[in-house]
């Protein structure tokens, strides 16, 4: 209830502080910090904001950046396994969208492309077809299947005729980083406002400063592991001893 | 659910089920409990089956091992049944072992097969090990006695090889060179396979350099805890990826998985419980190879980069 409540005030003032610049759009998150702990299972997150003038809204939300490669299995003397391969760089971690209206209405390809609006205008399609398109589908397919790929375009839901909401879930497996919400505005076709706002994916509690210690410390982290084992091995034939 | 405790594993960076890891730890624990193997091997394909990446089960893994076998170490040390000397030579072969598998484990990784050389492997490994143990216990039961501990038979051309020495504690003699030899097969399990590899060692200390049997457990052991804990550190300096918290599951459920095995030692007959063992390796090695032969649903996988 309170964090709702919050939303609506944001929302408010958002839409207060627009009003004199005169921004046709605004967009928002309702938090800039989300914190990944060790119990961390996914979390909700809504993006609003204020839509100032007519026309068609697409919200979209990616994640960091990652090179990603594809492997593809073919059998070999009957057995299974990884024969040929893709890489993908610049891929988003988490790609999400949402719309006010279907995407073929919203604008033509040419014009979406290079906004990256839309899972087929992520991958740049090449200019020779060597078979790489097979490899991209998968990357699409097994990331939506992880929940980090939207499988279907979000609806936009309009709390008041100017006030727009959409929630987003953002799965237990997210990347830490930098994530971007962007927000656009379309009318009859054309681009008119572009709007943009960023919330981090940070590592909290033991699991970041582990992580930390591992990455920057990894001898004493090694060394740790030990201790923890030896300790582990020598309370094992303590306890065992009351046998 | 109930039964559903998330846990983030920074290292593997994935939220897995507590409860899950910890009953695996407890299955593994409970079988080293009832006949004092390791049971490391069957840890690695659950943990693979859970979808943890093969890169951090098998570096994880030497945490688990570590522990398990200092617990044995201690039993065995106040017992005097430990060849130090001898553990230190198989520990140095280890050292080799662990280097070069850890080049192996990298270029297999590199290419993209390291998880179809664990599968194979794995297949192969547990699939032998699941099928010799099925024979011994119907040999046993068809001839209803106990296993005559075969004598030592010391490889003859062993005792060609140079550097001869003596290890007074096992009253043995041979070359230097055969449990340098044995240690780096150790190692090279412990780097690619995550797993002990006593079930490889034991026989060949018994068998190649004759080494009484009372001996054997404490002094594999003991190198294998050297070496456990060489590879937990060299692994968390190079590839960083040992998961801690994976280790304390695996660790905590362990223990409680030996205490329980113990006690049910008392109830369970040896030749039922081994039954259950072998059944349960078959079954993950034909899991495993079961995955290798039937076309896969989805012939095509993701590996994001990290960084």
């Amino acid at each position: 209830m309170r964090t709702s409540f919050f939303l609506i005030l944001l929302t408010i003032f958002a839409a207060f502080m627009a009003g004199p610049a005169r921004a046709a759009l605004s967009v928002d998150v309702s938090s800039d910090v989300i914190g990944v702990t060790t119990g961390f299972n996914g979390t909700k997150l809504t993006v609003f904001g204020t839509q100032d003038q007519d026309g068609d809204i697409v919200i979209m939300v990616e994640g960091p950046p990652k090179t990603m490669t594809v492997h593809k299995k073919t059998a070999i003397f009957g057995l299974w396994t990884n024969t040929d391969k893709r890489r993908f760089a610049n891929m988003p971690s988490y790609y999400e969208l949402a719309a006010s209206v279907p995407l073929d209405e919203v604008a033509a390809p040419d014009i979406l492309q290079p906004l990256r609006i839309g899972l087929t205008h992520l991958l740049i399609a090449p200019s020779v077809d060597d078979g790489t398109a097979q490899f991209s589908n998968a990357l699409v397919r097994i990331q939506q299947d992880m929940g980090l790929y939207g499988k279907s375009i979000k609806p936009v839901t309009y709390t008041s005729p100017r006030l727009y909401k959409v929630p987003f879930e953002l799965p237990a497996n997210v990347a830490p980083g930098h994530y971007t919400v962007s927000a656009f505005l379309f009318r009859d076709g054309a681009l008119i406002e572009q709007a943009g706002k960023s919330f981090e994916v940070v590592p909290e509690g033991l699991s970041a400063q582990l992580r930390y210690f591992a990455q920057n410390f990894g001898l004493l982290y090694g060394l740790a592991g030990v201790l923890m084992a030896l300790v582990a091995g020598w309370l094992a034939t303590v306890l065992l001893k009351r046998e | 659910m109930v039964f559903d405790m998330p846990v983030y594993l920074p290292i593997a960076e994935m939220s897995v089920n507590a409860l899950e890891i910890i009953f695996l730890g407890c299955l593994v624990g409970f079988f080293s409990g009832l006949f004092g193997v390791g049971g490391g091997f069957l840890t690695l394909p659950f943990l693979v089956f859970v979808g943890i990446p093969p890169t951090v089960a098998v570096t994880t893994q030497s945490c688990q091992i570590l522990a398990s076998s200092t617990a044995g170490v201690i039993s065995q040390w106040k017992r005097r049944r430990v060849d130090v000397p001898l553990a230190l030579h198989m520990m140095t072969g280890g050292a080799v072992g662990l280097l070069v598998g850890l080049a192996i484990f990298q270029a297999l990784s590199l290419i993209g097969q390291i998880d179809f050389a664990i599968a194979l492997t794995y297949t192969l490994l547990l699939g032998g090990i699941g099928c010799s143990m099925v024979y011994e216990i119907a040999q046993s039961f068809l001839h209803k006695q106990a296993g005559v501990t075969p004598a030592g038979r010391i490889m003859p051309w062993l005792k060609t090889l140079p550097y001869q020495t003596t290890y007074p504690a096992s009253g043995i003699s041979t070359s230097v060179l055969g449990p340098i030899g044995i240690g780096i097969l150790g190692g090279l399990m412990i780097s690619i396979l995550g797993s002990g590899g006593g079930f490889m060692i034991v026989p060949a200390m018994i068998y190649f350099l004759g080494i009484p049997a009372l001996m054997v457990t404490g002094t594999s052991l003991f190198q294998l805890m050297i070496v456990a804990g060489i590879s937990c550190v060299m692994y968390s300096v190079t590839t960083n990826s040992v998961d801690l918290v994976l280790a304390a599951l695996l660790i905590i459920g362990s223990v409680v998985g030996t205490i329980i095995g113990l006690r049910a030692s008392k109830y369970i007959k040896n030749t039922s419980a081994h039954l259950l063992l072998a059944i349960l390796i078959l079954l993950v090695a034909a899991k495993m190879g079961y995955g290798l032969i039937v076309p896969p649903t989805d012939p095509f996988s993701l590996t994001v980069q990290h960084e």
